[in-house]
């Protein structure tokens, strides 16, 4: 599966994209909101990770930019480390389909909830 | 016969009316009468009649007597009748009768020898006697002219006397109206007295008070019926500022206002110039009397009043102002009580001069600082001395039993230019105020401080995440147990300790709100620590937790403040490195969770042990502290139902406990 993740901070990213590539994904990155916007309308990967607090576009913003009829063949994760602030229902309404809070626990959870996220749909 | 001459008989000369003169010189005349009556004008100083017939000597006696009524005459007789001699002595004054029936001539002779002898002498004698008899009548006249002078001049005394008693009476009677109107303390009383006064004299009405202090509200003191009454009216009334000996129209206005006719009203104008300065520029006052009098009696009543006129407006003005004065004197005493602030107005020795209750419910002449504060010396941060020395108000706070105020020293100079007198302090209760300033600048400051903590950990969080997932994934790429994947381990430990430390700060910064939870005291200590690790820095740190299964029920973030908050004191409190030790443990009675910080610093001075825990109280500079921070911390613990006690003061050092309920699990 095509995933690709956003996120300003290169060790996420770095980190994220090791994790997903180990499991036999292909990953495309994106250092912030207006470069994620260009590699999804060009790659069209089924799954989404978004930091939400980026310079340029923020997650959500990068997220109201998409085409609806794509949007919905894909999933999309937000990620941020402010806490408290988000949760599944806010992540609903920011038009994700889950909310995962830095720093992760453990990087090959997420990779497991994002394909568990895949795979029920 | 002739007798030897004596020297008196020579010198004189005789007139001897008879045949025989017994002395050479006589001149005889012995024609008897004829002789006698043609001697004429010879005047003797002595004539001698001897006759032998009564008849004859009477004769004789009235020819001599016709020219000379003061001249001497003797008669010689024989037997002569004792009426004749009677009367030859008394009608004709003669000087001497002798009777040759019983004295011989000789002895005649010798006797008118010394009776001459006498003569000059009784010469003098007649002539002093005539003078002196002169004199007596004189004397007579003028005593009488004296006797009326006197008498005029006693009826003159005794008259002016009269008017002299007249008029000390009249004196009297005014210092005794004088004296009395000054021991009158109302106008009912004045006018009593007045009455009084007026009743000396007859046909005259009771006195009437009339008064304004403002021409649009006339008041009236009068007797009605016997008593006094007080009424108002708020008709324009014009008060005639003369005297009227018939004032009808303030008849007519009397009338109206008392309901029955007023005859003839005599209006006597009070002069009220007290009252007038006192700021009642148009104060006006009456006294009016109904008088029956006939027209003779009025000139003294008039006196009597124009007498009484300037006494009595004297005391009605003072009275008007006493109740003008105790009025406004009660206001002011009255908002000066119920102000909201205590107010105290003091000399410059700090000494009460007046205060309001709300400064001391009980007036006492003390310092400022003793009746207000409990202090003996002025309170730190008086503004009182800069307000002297500068002569214009000032401010300051002091603080007394756990409450904070703001001062307002206001001086007052009595003269103006002068140095100032007295000082009016204003205290404002600011605790609340300060308290609200205090704790909306403390959230503002945590606010600020989440914040921005809230901003670090977003920032630290970003790489710490990358930094934590890519150990993870080299951790999976490595044999397990190598030397990599153990310093690979350390590295995400240590990742996990960073974003543990995050955390807390995220949450403490937060001041959460939280609900109370049971968690263990040992627990807040060791979640705070990383905040303390940069104030310890210089001091040793003796930590021995010791309490860890033993749980109290809190919001434990409030909790780190209170562990915050005292380690922060105590190092504070000590100047020099010194060491600070934190115990937890359980109580004897293991029925409370304590803790312990204790300090190796100076210590707290006796008479401070409570008070800093009062609100405000700090001994840091500005700036340093806000002095809230122990007071703060008591009461957090006491909302947890525990204690905050400085327990060990003594010195070296100080020792602060807290101790917790302990709950269980």
């Amino acid at each position: 599966m095509n995933v690709l993740i956003v996120d300003d901070e290169p060790l996420v990213r770095r980190s994220l994209v090791r994790a997903f590539e180990i499991k036999g994904h292909t990953v495309y990155e994106g250092a912030d909101g207006t470069e994620g916007i260009k590699i999804w309308n060009e790659k069209q990967p089924e799954l989404v990770i978004l930091d939400v607090l980026m310079p340029g576009l923020s997650g959500p913003q990068v997220i109201a930019q998409m085409d609806i009829q794509k949007r919905k063949q894909a999933k999309v994760i937000l990620v941020s480390a402010y806490t408290g602030e988000y949760n599944k229902g806010s992540a609903k309404n920011l038009g994700a389909d889950l909310f995962i809070e830095k720093p992760f626990a453990d990087i090959f959870k997420v990779v497991e909830v994002a394909t568990d996220l895949l795979g029920k749909s | 016969m002739q007798l030897d001459q004596t020297s008196a008989v020579q010198k004189k000369k005789i007139l001897w009316i008879g045949l025989k003169p017994l002395f050479q010189n006589a001149h005889v005349d012995s024609q008897h009468i004829e002789s006698a009556a043609s001697a004429g004008g010879l005047r003797a100083d002595l004539y001698v009649i001897q006759e032998s017939t009564v008849v004859l000597l009477e004769e004789s006696v009235l020819q001599i007597r016709k020219n000379d009524t003061h001249g001497r005459i003797f008669v010689i007789g024989d037997e002569l009748p004792i009426l004749k001699i009677q009367s030859l002595i008394n009608e004709h004054q003669v000087t001497q009768i002798f009777d040759t029936s019983v004295v011989n001539m000789k002895s005649i002779a010798k006797q008118i020898e010394n009776r001459l002898e006498d003569k000059a002498i009784g010469f003098a004698e007649v002539e002093l006697l005539q003078e002196s008899k002169k004199q007596m009548r004189e004397f007579e006249v003028l005593t009488q002219d004296l006797e009326k002078i006197v008498a005029e001049r006693t009826r003159h005394i005794e008259l002016s006397k009269l008017e002299e008693d007249e008029k000390l009476n009249k004196a009297r009677a005014l210092i005794k109206f004088i004296k009395e109107l000054g021991l009158h303390f109302s106008f009912e009383e004045i006018l009593i007295l007045l009455r009084k006064e007026l009743r000396k004299f007859g046909l005259i009405g009771d006195p009437t008070l009339i008064y304004q202090l403002h021409p649009e509200l006339t008041h009236f003191v009068a007797f009605q019926n016997g008593n006094l009454t007080q009424t108002e009216s708020r008709r324009a009334i014009q008060l005639p500022s003369q005297l009227v000996p018939h004032d009808v129209q303030l008849g007519q206005v009397l009338a109206n206002h008392f309901g029955r006719p007023f005859l003839r009203a005599i209006a006597i104008p009070i002069e009220v110039k007290l009252i007038q300065k006192f700021g009642y520029e148009k104060a006006a006052a009456l006294v009016v009397v109904e008088i029956g009098l006939q027209e003779t009696e009025l000139g003294s009543f008039f006196d009597f009043i124009i007498e009484r006129v300037q006494p009595l407006s004297m005391a009605i003005d003072r009275l008007l102002l006493e109740n003008e004065l105790t009025k406004s004197g009660f206001r002011w005493e009255k908002t000066f009580d119920n102000l909201r602030d205590p107010i105290a107005i003091t000399d410059l020795e700090f000494e009460v001069v007046r205060a309001n209750k709300k400064f001391a419910e009980k007036a006492s002449r003390k310092k400022c600082y003793e009746s207000f504060a409990n202090r003996e010396l002025p309170c730190e941060g008086c503004p009182m001395a800069e307000a002297l020395t500068s002569g214009t108000p000032s401010k300051g706070q002091i603080s007394r039993n756990g409450r904070l105020y703001q001062v307002h020293s206001y001086p007052i100079r009595i003269d103006h230019g002068g140095r100032p007198t007295n000082v009016v302090n204003q205290y404002v209760d600011i605790t609340q105020s300060r308290e609200l300033y205090l704790r909306m600048l403390q959230n503002e400051k945590m606010g600020a401080i989440g914040m921005l903590a809230g901003n670090i950990a977003h920032e630290l969080n970003n790489p710490l995440t990358g930094l934590k997932s890519l150990t993870q994934i080299l951790i999976g790429s490595v044999k397990k147990g190598s030397q990599i994947f153990n310093d690979l381990k350390e590295i995400e430990k240590a990742t996990e300790r960073s974003h543990s430390i995050i955390k807390n700060l995220l949450e403490f910064s937060k001041g959460s709100t939280e609900q109370n939870t049971k968690v263990s005291m040992d627990e807040i200590v060791q979640k705070t620590l990383p905040f303390l690790k940069t104030m310890l820095r210089m001091h040793k740190f003796d930590l021995n937790l010791d309490s860890k299964d033993a749980l109290v029920f809190v919001e434990p973030y409030m909790m780190q403040q209170v562990v915050f908050n005292l380690v922060n004191n105590s190092c504070q409190a000590m100047k020099d490195a010194g060491t600070l030790s934190l115990y937890t443990g359980l109580s004897e009675d293991k029925n409370f969770v304590e803790l312990w910080v204790r300090d190796t610093g100076p210590g707290v001075p006796l008479e401070l042990r409570e008070k800093i825990f009062e609100p405000f109280f700090t001994t840091k500079r500005d700036g340093m502290g806000t002095g809230l921070g122990l007071s703060l911390s008591r009461k957090i613990v006491e909302g947890f139902g525990g204690h905050l006690k400085l327990v060990d003061a003594e010195g070296p050092g100080a020792a602060f406990l807290v101790s917790l309920p302990r709950v269980q699990l």
